[in-house]
């Protein structure tokens, strides 16, 4: 029985080009030479991660700016948005920064369940 | 004591995960999901399609054992982002508390008077309950500090001392 040829349609590319000093190209080189990579492959490979690195940055400098809330930021970081809250936490990014952040839910808390212990403490965590 | 309603946002799941305070909150709180927020935490990372985060095995842990409420608000907020806006809705429209740790959807919370916890605010009290040892407690603050702006942080600190000042623990 024949099987059905499978057709992989690649999406079509653009020719970009950049201009690097003697120094960068002959680094760039010694860089491929050491890998089994062709050097397109990995110049694109490198434009690529660029490209989500930056916009990942710009995402989170528009929302400590709070030019992007957190959703906004998520979508232009092509992120979802517990990823994109994950990704500032390892950033050190502060998500809640102003004082009536602390202080009434700890209230409600002791309002409704008591300001004493609850159980015997845990010490081993 | 009798357990409480709450509905939980992402920021809240996420950062809580980091510090490992999730656990707790099933003592004092039946926790709803809005699907909108569900959505969110396991939405995969599109950079790393195979990589599953700790908060992503976490929730799919609790969820399958039945721990976490499926419940959605009959109309979420326009203000806030689909996870966000399901929570706030769902905790204004059921008088429940809110779970979050992000500071747009907080300040709306606490705009319209939803008993609100913070991340910070829960740590604390989990060592005023003695749920927590200073130590662990004191851990669990330094661990959010660089995610949480240094107005609350100090604020958190200060409570947090007292604490333990007060029983003798500093």
């Amino acid at each position: 029985m024949r099987r059905p040829t499978k057709t992989v349609k690649t999406a079509k590319r653009v020719t970009k080009s950049v201009r690097l000093t003697e120094a960068e190209a002959e680094e760039l080189g010694q860089l491929v030479a050491d890998t089994a990579y062709a050097e397109a492959a990995l110049l694109r490979q490198w434009v690529l991660s660029g490209m989500q690195h930056f916009r990942l940055t710009e995402a989170i400098r528009a929302y400590q700016d709070g030019r992007l809330d957190i959703d906004q930021a998520a979508q232009q970081a092509n992120l979802p948005v517990a990823v994109l809250l994950e990704e500032m936490a390892a950033r050190k990014v502060a998500v809640i920064d102003t004082s009536e952040a602390f202080g009434a839910g700890l209230t409600a808390l002791r309002e409704a369940f008591g300001q004493e212990a609850i159980v015997e403490s845990d010490t081993s965590s | 004591m009798e357990k409480q309603e709450a509905v939980i946002d992402t920021s809240f799941w996420v950062l809580g995960h980091r510090v490992d305070i999730l656990a707790y909150l099933f003592r004092f709180f039946t926790v709803s999901v809005p699907d909108a927020v569900r959505e969110e935490i396991l939405a995969p990372d599109p950079r790393y399609p195979q990589r599953r985060y700790g908060y992503q095995e976490m929730f799919e842990l609790l969820d399958t054992q039945g721990a976490l409420v499926h419940r959605n608000p009959t109309q979420p907020l326009m203000q806030l982002h689909a996870g966000e806006a399901a929570a706030v809705a769902l905790a204004l429209e059921e008088s429940w508390w809110l779970l979050v740790n992000e500071q747009r959807a907080l300040t709306l919370a606490r705009q319209r008077n939803l008993k609100a916890v913070t991340v910070p605010e829960f740590i604390v009290y989990l060592y005023q309950s003695q749920l927590l040892s200073a130590r662990s407690a004191q851990a669990k603050l330094d661990g959010i500090a660089a995610n949480t702006g240094q107005r609350v942080m100090r604020a958190a600190r200060v409570e947090f001392e007292a604490l333990a000042r007060s029983r003798g623990e500093r």
